[in-house]
């Protein structure tokens, strides 16, 4: 069992502050939501929660079964979805695949990673070239390769941007999948998004 | 961050991996390194071929050698960290792995660059500068440490100036006094090759570079996390 802790979470920009005083509690299983306003904070937020950026004040804890993670266990553990970070135009569906699987230290083969494409709606284009993806291909590849990881940490940024439809049901029907096993973090403002929520975080 | 060796060398096998297939695609740094190393190798056998002196200085056919050495690594050698923060793809890369792998996994990639060009440099200077080999050991030795000691400070700097504005002034400009001591270290053992010395006369040089590459690389993989998050 996984658990995830932050402590009187705090950040500031120079003078201006984004948000503080923040304290949280959740564990596998849970779907945590946050949201808010334009420019309230919830991608500083969520990286913050993802360990690559360093809070003003507070802590972040993660532990399992009462152990407390070092930063690289974290981070192996952890997936993340967002439209800001890309992943590599020169390579192909496949070998981006297999990039982040070695770094994540998980077994890989075509076979593997064609089932999570076809889940994704992308079969039969993994020998294809990123730069010929269209962004919600490249937006479905993203989700393909992280829940693929099987990662005990979940973060999705603004899940639904660049989806269509189908490919926004496949995301969240997915979710419900992995839930049981993995901690979900879900930064959106689309209303039909935050009902998928068990806790809103809601930053102002 | 503490990881097992296995996994360090694993991961840092994929970046370079990765590196090398995205690289091979695009050639983007391989073509620049080996263009300015190709165009300044022309320019000063132009300028120097009516000129018997060049060839008869050791010091400064030895110099010179280095100096197109060193500005080709400039002009390719930054694309390792600059390349990942134009695509966005850094975020998830920091996310993936730590620092200590993504700096062993970037110096080695750029290792592999560096050893290229100077596979590729080293004879064609020698044959456009009609200059006589001297001890082949001993250049060699030189081109090898000095390789080492380049990619080292030059993955350091790369992924400092890859945060900021100005990248391509301000990667020559901070790699110019951390590489400095290479560069003289280099260059008097490539002329007491050009000379045809035996290796026992710059040993204390080779020592040097030996002692100086280990640093730089030690304090580069203790610093890395730092520069890197």
């Amino acid at each position: 069992m996984l658990t995830f802790k932050t402590d009187k979470l705090a950040k500031r920009f120079g003078k201006r502050g984004i948000f503080r005083n923040l304290s949280l509690e959740a564990q596998t299983g849970s779907v945590i939501a946050l949201t808010g306003p334009n420019g309230s904070g919830k991608s500083t937020l969520s990286k913050i929660l993802m360990g690559i950026l360093p809070a003003s004040a507070g802590s972040v804890t993660v532990t399992v079964d009462g152990r407390e993670l070092t930063l690289h266990e974290r981070m192996t553990r952890t997936a993340v979805v967002t439209p800001y970070f890309n992943l590599y135009e020169a390579l192909t569906g496949y070998e981006n695949f297999e990039f982040f699987a070695r770094l994540h230290e998980k077994s890989f083969d075509n076979e593997y990673a064609e089932r999570w494409l076809e889940t994704f709606g992308l079969a039969g284009r993994g020998e294809d070239a990123l730069g010929d993806y269209s962004s919600g291909m490249r937006q479905r590849l993203k989700f393909a390769i992280s829940f693929a990881m099987e990662p005990d940490m979940l973060f999705l940024d603004e899940p639904g941007s660049n989806l269509d439809q189908s490919g926004k049901a496949i995301v969240f029907a997915e979710a419900q999948k992995i839930k049981e096993k993995t901690l979900i973090f879900w930064a959106t403002n689309e209303p039909e998004e935050l009902q998928y929520a068990d806790r809103v975080v809601r930053l102002v | 961050m503490q990881i097992g060796w296995c996994v360090l060398f694993k991961q840092a096998l994929a970046i370079v991996a990765k590196d090398m297939r995205v690289e091979f695609r695009t050639r983007y740094a391989l073509n620049a390194l080996l263009m300015f190393a190709l165009v300044t190798l022309t320019a000063v056998s132009f300028t120097t071929s009516s000129s018997s002196t060049i060839s008869g200085d050791t010091n400064l056919l030895s110099a010179l050698f280095w100096i197109v050495l060193f500005f080709s690594t400039m002009t390719g050698a930054s694309r390792s960290f600059v390349a990942e923060e134009d695509a966005h793809t850094a975020p998830l890369l920091r996310l993936s792995a730590g620092g200590t792998v993504v700096y062993w996994g970037k110096f080695a990639g750029n290792l592999m660059l560096l050893s290229v060009l100077g596979a590729v440099t080293f004879p064609l200077y020698v044959f456009l500068m009609s200059a006589d080999v001297g001890n082949i050991g001993l250049h060699i030795v030189g081109i090898v440490l000095g390789t080492i000691g380049l990619s080292g400070g030059a993955t350091i700097v790369a992924a400092i100036v890859a945060q900021s504005a100005v990248r391509g002034a301000l990667f020559t400009a901070l790699s110019f006094p951390v590489l400095l001591p290479f560069l003289v270290l280099a260059i008097q053992i490539n002329a007491a090759a050009f000379a045809g010395l035996p290796m026992v006369e710059v040993y204390s040089q080779i020592m040097g570079l030996v002692a100086y590459s280990g640093v730089l690389i030690t304090t580069s993989v203790l610093l890395f996390d730092f520069v890197w998050r």
